[in-house]
């Protein structure tokens, strides 16, 4: 457990002054088509200060945690804010303060040893070249990662948290009958660390079964057609929908810098059926992929409701776009390491469900496709977004024929949400995302219902 | 600090061979960095940073450990050395986890030896003036500009023995065009440099970058699809060229037996237009290594006039697969062609000129489906309108068989890639 020595320095902390001491881990085991390609554990941890002085920002970090480096670590990030507020005088006023106070995290910290990762990962692989010795090619991987972090703050925050996270990743290839090595990849991600998320490997079993067989359905796939499209994206992409589409344009900093999401606040950007939060740590009374009490800022977190019916009601927010836009930090500053500048992240992002059924939405298209699977996504200001669909299907009468192969989907997500006729009832969340950032990644959770709309898709 | 890092070195190895590993190699490494930042054109930030890893690899009886943390002080080295030991009696031998033989010692000094903070300011600076005056619609969303020290060595238990150290000046910004409540989606540029002794801008792939994000203000998203050509910017061509390596000549598609370009060596692969060698010592490349996967790096053909030349294989991967093992697998290098790419564009009566792209992960085979970003309509051989909403989809290995031209010119700010020409791709739109 990572050891808080920080707590004494918080009588010595004015102004608007954060430090951080945080530990990253991660272990892995990964095999290759029965070479063992990753056998690591890896652990990158120190601390830092923060320093913020008349519109200015000194960080200093320093990947000793001690006494004397938590010393210059506060010595430097003072010096280097004050060295900017000298050379180009004050630029703003003092942050107001955001009162905060004692928060923990607490986790089953019973991490594996490797032995047994390396044990369970061989009895995974083993499984899949005993039923499926015709694959072309297979990936097995079980890793755990965590963020351990004790954060203290000039506005009372005194955080401890702990927030690991385990993914059993599978990646299967098999020859098409028009010859082609076709692929597809899926992966399990849980909250915790590997023996309390995967107690044996037989439960697994199950999820490479599955994912064998929708290779076995892509492998007679076609390729779809080129074009707008009706469509019914699944709850699996459903999160990375919000994330992409509408998270990204909704960070206070991107509108700060442009983001086409600043002029619609207020408005109607999608249909009435979508409805969009940003949750902190809980909803629906489940403890979320990302369990956020207190963000890198020591700001309380708080839920953000991005959309409600369909209108734009507010943005995530840190300290500085907070003051920035006269509105009330939303505790999404966030940062990857000890060293990173914390900058305006999502936590837990989802479309809520509306009332459809699954079933019912599939028959009400006549031609068009069900996106069932997702592997990555990208947006930007102008709200456009892509994401890559690695798994579909056709809809042709209202139901669902042949799989097709890899494509992209995009669109103009202020456009594209407006299309949206039916929302079902279901919300799956994901845990296993990682989202960049001005070269920051971050763990992020992704909810969402399946969706019925118009996208742009690519194809022959 | 190559003594304490040596020492370090030293200590490590006899501790691992003392333990029982019958082979090891580790990199161990010191950093200091300064970095000055500005978002939405004014400073904001100025930071600093101290930092130290270790990463040991152990082989005990052909079974491999590995271990990195980010302390080299003798408790986090103690740890590092348990770890990678602990995670190599776990394993299962593979007679290909081999420690690669000696090289001996090896220095390799590059770069300034202090940082100017004046120099972080100045660069930005500069860079935020040259911009208003020179782009008036370019808002810069976040600016970098850093200096970094790096001392590292890098040992095996073969007598490999080698010391780099490094210091580098950083640049980094990302930008978007604005006018009124339009805006444009995030354009990037950045490079390295062995000092900043000249404005960022000075570079002509910069000022290609913003002059092409104002004109994309007003994009048209394609309506309908056509079977047209591409013109590549140099960054995008060596994207592309980067998933083509990766999906056919690089370890895990070639140990998976899934390359669709694993029995050809020799054969013709592509356009007799494109050769591309991977040279780090062409003169030309900012802070080329020295030293990869525990040998120093030589030049490697992969291309030559279209014809496979070699897979770019790990030592790892070259005795798994008894395949020669690349001498270099960075530092790719496109030869020029002799026509100039406004030439090449001339030629194109239909097409797209694409600056960059983002999309799903390609199918080993090689098929593609990008959306097109920052790019414009080619008619008549012409740059026209920019587009968005527009996809482009192909086969990589394809497309480098079609190429229809290779420019003079290159981009040597990192990359030293030409412009490419490709035909026969699919674009489409609503």
């Amino acid at each position: 457990m990572l050891q808080d020595l920080l707590s004494v320095y918080k009588p010595r902390l004015t102004g608007h002054t954060v430090l951080r001491a945080q530990r990253n881990f991660g272990r892995a085991v990964a095999i290759q088509s029965g070479n063992i390609v990753a056998n690591t554990f890896s652990v990158g941890g120190g601390v830092s200060a923060r320093v913020y002085d008349g519109g200015f920002w000194g960080i200093a970090s320093d990947t000793t945690y001690d006494a004397s480096a938590i010393e210059k670590a506060l010595s430097d990030a003072t010096r280097n804010a004050g060295l900017l507020r000298a050379r180009l005088g004050e630029k703003s006023p003092p942050l107001p303060v955001a009162p905060s106070g004692k928060f923990a995290t607490r986790s089953n910290e019973n991490d594996a040893e490797q032995r047994a990762v390396m044990e369970f990962t061989r009895e995974l692989d083993a499984y899949i070249l005993k039923k499926y010795p015709n694959l072309a090619a297979r990936v097995v991987s079980l890793q755990s990662n965590a963020v351990e972090k004790v954060t203290v703050s000039s506005d009372g925050a005194d955080l401890y948290s702990i927030l690991p996270r385990s993914v059993a990743y599978f990646s299967l290839c098999a020859t098409a009958p028009d010859g082609m090595v076709v692929e597809y990849t899926d992966f399990e991600a849980k909250t915790g660390f590997i023996p309390e998320c995967y107690p044996a490997p037989e439960a697994l079993f199950p999820k490479i079964d599955e994912i064998y067989e929708t290779l076995m359905k892509k492998c007679e796939g076609v390729f779809p057609e080129a074009g707008l499209r009706d469509v019914i994206i699944d709850s699996n992409l459903g999160g990375m929908l919000a994330h992409e589409a509408i998270g990204h344009p909704t960070e206070a900093d991107l509108v700060r810098a442009g983001s086409i999401a600043g002029s619609n606040l207020g408005k109607a950007v999608a249909s009435e059926l979508i409805s969009i939060t940003d949750f902190a740590n809980t909803a629906y009374g489940k403890t979320l992929p990302q369990n956020v009490l207190v963000d890198d800022e020591g700001t309380p977190a708080r839920d953000v409701k991005i959309i409600q019916n369909g209108v734009l009601r507010e943005f995530m927010h840190s300290r500085d776009t907070a003051r920035h836009f006269n509105v009330e930090p939303t505790g999404n500053a966030r940062a990857e390491s000890f060293a990173a500048e914390p900058i305006v992240r999502m936590r837990n992002t989802a479309i809520l469900p509306g009332k459809d059924k699954i079933e019912d939405m599939i028959a009400s298209v006549d031609d068009g496709y069900f996106l069932a699977q997702t592997g990555n996504g990208s947006a930007d200001l102008t709200s456009e977004f892509m994401f890559g669909v690695t798994m579909g299907y056709e809809i042709k009468k209202g139901k669902l024929g042949r799989a097709i192969r890899d494509t992209t989907v995009s669109g103009v997500a202020f456009d594209m949400l407006k299309t949206v006729t039916m929302v079902s009832d279901e919300l799956t969340w994901h845990g296993g995302g990682t989202c960049g950032k001005f070269g920051q990644s971050m763990p992020v959770g992704m909810g969402g219902p399946s969706i019925k709309c118009k996208i742009t898709m690519g194809g022959r | 600090m190559k003594t304490k890092l040596m020492e370090i070195a030293e200590y490590a190895l006899g501790e691992l061979k003392t333990r029982g590993a019958d082979g090891a190699a580790l990199l161990v490494g010191e950093a200091l960095g300064d970095s000055l930042q500005a978002d939405y054109g004014e400073t904001s930030l100025m930071s600093s940073s101290v930092g130290a890893s270790i990463s040991v690899k152990a082989l005990i009886g052909g079974r491999r450990g590995n271990y990195a943390t980010n302390g080299i002080d003798r408790e986090s080295v103690d740890l590092a050395i348990a770890g990678a030991l602990e995670a190599a009696e776990v394993s299962v031998p593979d007679e290909a986890e081999v420690i690669p033989e000696g090289f001996g010692d090896y220095d390799y000094d590059i770069g300034s030896t202090q940082g100017d903070p004046e120099k972080l300011f100045d660069c930005a600076q500069g860079f935020v003036d040259d911009c208003a005056r020179d782009y008036p619609k370019i808002a810069v969303e976040k600016l970098g500009t850093n200096f970094s020290l790096n001392h590292s060595v890098y040992a095996n238990s073969n007598g490999s023995r080698y010391y780099g150290r490094g210091g580098s000046y950083g640049f980094g910004a990302s930008v978007v065009a604005r006018d009124g409540d339009k805006v444009t989606t995030s354009s990037g540029f950045g490079f390295s440099a062995y000092d900043f002794d000249k404005p960022a801008l000075s570079r002509e792939y910069g000022r290609r970058v913003l002059s092409d994000c104002e004109k994309q203000l007003d994009p048209v998203p394609m309506s309908g699809k056509l079977v047209g050509k591409l013109l590549l910017s140099p960054e995008c061509f060596d994207d592309v060229l980067d998933t083509a390596l990766s999906l056919g000549v690089f370890d895990s598609a070639i140990i998976m037996g899934v390359s669709p370009w694993k029995d050809k060596i020799g054969e013709k692969v592509a356009s007799d237009a494109l050769t591309i060698t991977c040279d780090p010592f062409d003169s030309r490349l900012i802070f080329p290594p020295r030293m990869g996967d525990g040998h120093i790096l030589e030049r490697q053909e992969v291309i030559k006039d279209g014809k496979l030349n070699s897979f770019l294989l790990s030592h790892y991967a070259s005795l798994k697969t008894k395949l020669p093992r690349a001498k270099c697998t960075s530092c790719a290098i496109a030869k020029p062609g002799e026509r100039s790419y406004l030439d090449i564009l001339a030629d194109i009566d239909d097409g797209l000129l694409l600056n960059s792209f983002t999309g799903g992960s390609p199918a080993p085979n090689g098929d593609f489906s990008f959306v097109a970003r920052q790019s414009f309509r080619i008619r008549g051989g012409e740059i026209c309108e920019a587009v968005n909403e527009t996809m482009v989809s192909g086969n990589v290995f394809d497309m480098l068989r079609n190429i229809i031209g290779i420019s003079r010119e290159t981009v040597d700010d990192g990359c030293l890639m030409t412009w490419a020409a490709f035909e026969g791709i699919t674009i489409s739109g609503k």
